[in-house]
């Protein structure tokens, strides 16, 4: 569920404009991030969101929108939108911890799994999964030196295009989970 | 097929292309102007046939469906339009035009992405799921090479056309983009949540 191959193009896109060994640094510090927020979700989710009255959903329909307004400024980087200051900097915490790597599906499973197994087993699962995905996802930084800095370019505009379509989707089935399923039977009845 | 064929000339938009890539080339000879146009055009043509060819595994590869494709194709086809219908000053090929003034293009941004762009790139994964693979590859195909001779006549179409003559073009196409992207974004929000 965490998905380290298909979030290889996700992440060389928001660190395109990072030197390679930063780019190595920052994945890594991402993915602890990501374990910690993971781990938080595991040992006390459920209580933690009940407490903001958050649903679960929300976190994969904000999450989209906010990478669809990012990808929006890889794809016209001429317009002065409001809302996303133009990231000449390094990402931080947004978004590659959350939410491409802790993700929504997987921040549900493991409220879900805590319900059913106990925490330990939980945890042990979560962190060789997540031990798996740093070693993938560090590794392939190394595409960033083999794509070269014209073929980075070329490929922003593709890498753009990659992120919204992504963005949409996570808007798309967060709606979804959003809403019971017989709206949209009685919907088109 | 002859849809296909004008709906791809209408998001390829040969002519805007072709007023933007007249002012990035200024400085060079007009010789030299259509060896550029011709290489870039190839290039084009090469990345939107791999795109044709392998973009549907792409897609299933990251998830994506169909529907999240219609929807966000159809935004970006919705900001490029308005933004057709509302030229704004710095426009982005005056922006691309300043970093390159004495550099030969290559690739970026003519291939990718005044040619290849996001607009054009989605709407052939979506007629690919519709059509089969023959039709949407002849359609491309087709507009292609009208588009690289367009491109390639450049100099002299903007000359007839004149300033006001593309312009009031660009207008028009735009119109037209704005109602196919919308359509493109009602159409996949129907399919998605109301499917059959």
């Amino acid at each position: 569920m965490i998905d380290p191959p298909g979030n290889i193009p996700l992440f060389l896109a928001a660190l395109r404009s990072v030197p390679e060994k930063r780019g190595r640094a920052i994945v890594l510090r991402e993915m602890i991030i990501a374990l910690g927020v993971m781990v938080l979700f595991a040992l006390g989710g459920g209580p933690l969101l009940a407490i903001f009255g958050i649903q679960i959903t929300s976190i994969g329909v904000s999450g989209g929108v906010i990478l669809f307004l990012i990808a929006l400024k890889m794809l016209f980087p001429e317009t002065h939108g409001p809302m996303i200051p133009t990231q000449s900097g390094e990402p931080f915490l947004f978004p590659l911890a959350i939410p491409l790597i802790a993700g929504p599906s997987i921040l549900a499973t493991l409220i879900e799994l805590g319900r059913i197994e106990t925490t330990f087993v939980v945890i042990t699962a979560l962190v060789g999964a997540w031990c798996i995905s740093t070693v993938i996802l560090v590794a392939s930084s190394q595409l960033q030196r083999l794509l070269g800095d014209s073929g980075l370019a070329a490929c922003e505009k593709v890498m753009g295009l990659v992120l919204l379509l992504f963005a949409v989707q996570m808007i798309l089935d967060g709606l979804q989970a959003t809403f019971p399923s017989e709206l949209f039977a009685r919907l088109n009845a | 097929m002859l849809e296909l064929i004008l709906k791809f000339f209408a998001i390829l938009n040969p002519l805007g292309c072709m007023a933007q890539a007249v002012s990035m080339l200024r400085h060079f000879s007009p010789a030299r102007q259509r060896r550029i146009i011709a290489r870039e055009v190839s290039i084009a043509l090469v990345i939107l046939l791999a795109i044709n060819a392998f973009g549907d595994q792409a897609l299933s590869y990251l998830g994506i469906k169909i529907t999240a494709l219609q929807i966000g194709g159809g935004c970006i086809l919705f900001l490029i339009a308005q933004s057709m219908l509302f030229p704004q000053e710095s426009h982005a090929g005056d922006v691309a035009d300043a970093d390159i003034e004495k550099k030969e293009p290559f690739v970026v941004p003519l291939a990718i992405p005044l040619i290849a762009g996001p607009g054009i790139i989605a709407n052939i994964l979506i007629e690919s799921e519709k059509h089969p693979p023959r039709i949407v590859t002849g359609a491309l195909f087709a507009v292609w090479c009208i588009s690289a001779g367009i491109l390639l006549l450049a100099p002299q179409i903007g000359q007839t056309l004149g300033k006001k003559g593309l312009a009031v073009l660009d207008r028009f196409v735009g119109l037209l983009l704005i109602l196919i992207s919308v359509n493109m974004i009602l159409e996949g929000v129907k399919a998605h949540f109301l499917p059959g």
